[in-house]
Order: C-alpha cells, then sequence, then structure tokens
C-alpha cells in the first residue's frame, strides 16, 4: 500500500518534527499546554505510517471512498478546530490586554499625582 | 436652575489622541478658553509622534497608554478615568481639532433640559459646517436607518465622536465599551437599554493633522463590522 521509501521519508519527516517541538518546549517558546496538541498529531501520523491499514478501516466505516480523501477531511477540520482555538484564545488575550493597559494607564496618573503632592 | 445645576457639576472633557501632535495642545487651550469649567484628561493612544511630550510640556494631563488599543479602547480609560475620579458629565473631544468646544454649553444645556444620559453633537441637523465626504455620508445616512428601523429613533449622526454623557452612565461604559468603530454600535447599546439619547445641532471642522481611522481600505470592513454590530446588539438580552 505504501512503499518502503515513502515509509521511512514520512517516519523522518515525523522524527524531525517531534525533535522541532521539543527544542521548541526546552526553549520555554511554547507552552506544554500548546504544543501538546501537535504532539499528539505528530504521534498519530507516526502510527498511520506504520500501520496504513487504520487508515482503510476508517475509510470504511465513514463510506470515504479513498485513504487520501479521508485524511484531507479530517485534517480539514482538526485545523480548523485549531485555528477557532485561536480565534477564541486571541479575543480573550486583547481584552486582557486592554484591561492592564488601562489599568496601568490610569495606575501611572495616580503615582505621577502622587509625586506632585510630594 | 439649569446653570445652577451647570455650575455645580464636575466635568470632564476625555480627549482622545493617536499622533495628533500638531493639533491637540491647541484643542485643549480652547477647550480652556471657551469651556473653563470643564477638566481635561488627554488619552495618548501610544502615539508614535510628541503628542505625550508636548501635552506634559504643555501641563495638560494625560492617560498614557503603553500599546495602541484604538478609540474604543481609549474612550474606555476616559471613562474609567471619569468614574475613578468622581465626575458628574463626561464629554469626549477629539485630539484632532473637529470638534469645536463652543458647543460644550449648548451640548450640556440640552442634557439637563432633556433629561437624557446621553447627547450627540450632529452635522446634521442644520447642516452647516464639514459635512464629510459623499461617501460617507451615505454611510451614515444608512446606519441611521438602520438604527431608526431597530430602535425607531431618529439619530441623526451616529458615528458623530462628539458626546456627552452622564450619571451612572458614566460607570456602564467604563465597564463595558464597544471596541473597533464604537460609535454606531454604542448608540444602539444605549437605546437598547432603555437609555435617552437625544442631539443638538453643531458645526464639525475639518481635522486640522492626523489622519481618521477610517482609510478607503477600511471602509469596507466598518460598515460590515458595524452591521453586524448593531444586529448583535439588536439579539441580546
Amino acid at each position: 500500500m505504501i512503499n518502503t521509501r515513502l515509509k521511512i521519508f514520512l517516519f523522518v519527516i515525523c522524527f524531525l518534527v517531534f525533535i522541532f517541538l521539543i527544542l521548541k518546549l526546552r526553549k520555554r517558546k511554547a507552552d506544554i499546554k500548546y504544543i501538546l496538541p501537535w504532539i499528539l498529531l505528530d504521534a498519530g501520523v507516526a502510527v498511520i505510517t506504520a500501520f496504513p491499514g487504520i487508515l482503510s478501516y476508517f475509510c470504511d466505516l465513514f463510506g470515504i471512498e479513498t485513504p487520501s480523501n479521508m485524511l484531507f477531511f479530517f485534517a480539514l477540520i482538526l485545523l480548523g478546530m485549531v485555528v477557532f482555538s485561536m480565534t477564541l484564545t486571541i479575543s480573550k488575550q486583547n481584552e486582557q490586554i486592554r484591561d492592564l493597559t488601562q489599568r496601568l494607564a490610569l495606575w501611572e496618573d495616580r503615582q505621577s499625582e502622587r509625586t506632585e503632592d510630594e | 436652575m439649569v446653570t445652577e445645576t451647570r455650575n455645580n457639576t464636575r466635568k470632564l472633557v476625555i480627549m482622545p489622541a493617536y499622533n495628533e501632535q500638531d493639533t491637540v495642545v491647541e484643542q485643549c487651550r480652547e477647550v480652556q478658553s471657551k469651556a473653563p469649567g470643564y477638566d481635561i484628561i488627554v488619552i495618548n493612544d501610544h502615539s508614535e509622534d510628541e503628542t505625550l511630550a508636548r501635552c506634559s510640556q504643555a501641563g495638560i494631563r494625560v492617560l498614557n497608554h503603553s500599546v495602541n488599543l484604538g478609540i474604543g479602547g481609549a474612550m474606555q480609560s476616559g471613562y474609567r478615568y471619569a468614574a475613578a475620579n468622581g465626575y458628574d458629565i463626561a464629554v469626549q473631544v477629539d485630539g484632532d481639532g473637529q470638534h469645536d468646544p463652543e458647543f460644550l454649553d449648548a451640548m450640556l444645556d440640552k442634557l439637563i433640559e432633556e433629561d437624557a444620559d446621553m447627547v450627540i453633537g450632529s452635522r446634521f441637523i442644520e447642516r452647516e459646517g464639514y459635512q464629510s465626504t459623499t461617501v460617507r455620508r451615505w454611510g451614515i445616512r444608512y446606519f441611521s436607518g438602520l438604527i431608526r428601523l431597530l430602535t425607531g429613533q431618529r439619530v441623526t449622526d451616529p458615528t458623530s465622536g462628539y458626546r456627552m454623557v452622564r450619571g451612572d452612565l458614566i460607570g456602564a461604559l467604563a465597564r463595558e465599551y464597544p471596541q473597533d468603530y464604537p460609535e454606531p454600535e454604542s448608540v444602539v447599546r444605549l437605546l437598547r437599554q432603555g437609555r435617552k439619547v437625544v442631539e443638538v445641532p453643531v458645526k464639525m471642522r475639518e481635522r486640522g493633522g492626523g489622519t481618521s481611522s477610517i482609510t478607503a481600505w477600511n471602509s469596507v470592513y466598518y460598515i460590515i463590522k458595524v452591521r453586524m454590530a448593531i444586529m448583535l446588539e439588536r439579539m441580546r438580552k
């Protein structure tokens, strides 16, 4: 179904992605909370590469004709979920940044008033 | 009686300014000479020019945003300041020189006489002064019609930033203020909450410096966003 050469190629990619993710974690460029889904995804791809039969099984289950169509479909849904959760996170953070900026501005104003009084 | 109420209230001019170094100090001076009863707070929304320095030199009190929040965030800061310092009246006067402080008295009179929560200075009642561009007037008329349809009230200039509020509404706006082109949206929200919003005729001037926050590229987004926000207001509660 998948030839050996492609299999090795996919494993190498999965491995490199995994290393990349771990490095980001080590350098504290990203939280475990946000990296974990990507690690799981990477592991999932590795498992499917090792056992392509899984794909065919689910293809039959959902009545999708070819495994590649199913992969695209589920990849799209997954990415959609990831991006939407980011939309929510950004909205929330915008609000938090706004509140902090306003608090800081008011606090600085009170501080400068206090130093003037002294 | 009107005069009495007028003199006993604490009144604040909130002046949002983003890169308005050439006009903001002059605008403050004009408020001080034409409307001496008002305190002024400039909201410097992380300007990249000399806005902050020139205000400080001139002895004008400034709230300084360490990141740019946009007009909605700036106005909310102003209302938070007004609420924290116990002001009874707060009025938005833009830092770009569009709003002539000469009309502050008329706005305050109207607010008290009509016992309203908000007075909007409208360009389109007597149609005098700067009337904006044709395309913008269409947009404004469109929002005006939409607001009339949804709330049944006539608001001729829902995009005007020249507006005065009082009392507990200051606290309410400090807690929650629409962001991203907030003017028409906030009018609808207040009307839906049963607040009284009235208008007085004002003459606006062409901006003395700086650029409008609404550029040609943004105007399509502006129309769609405000329309959605207005419809959302309708669906709330």
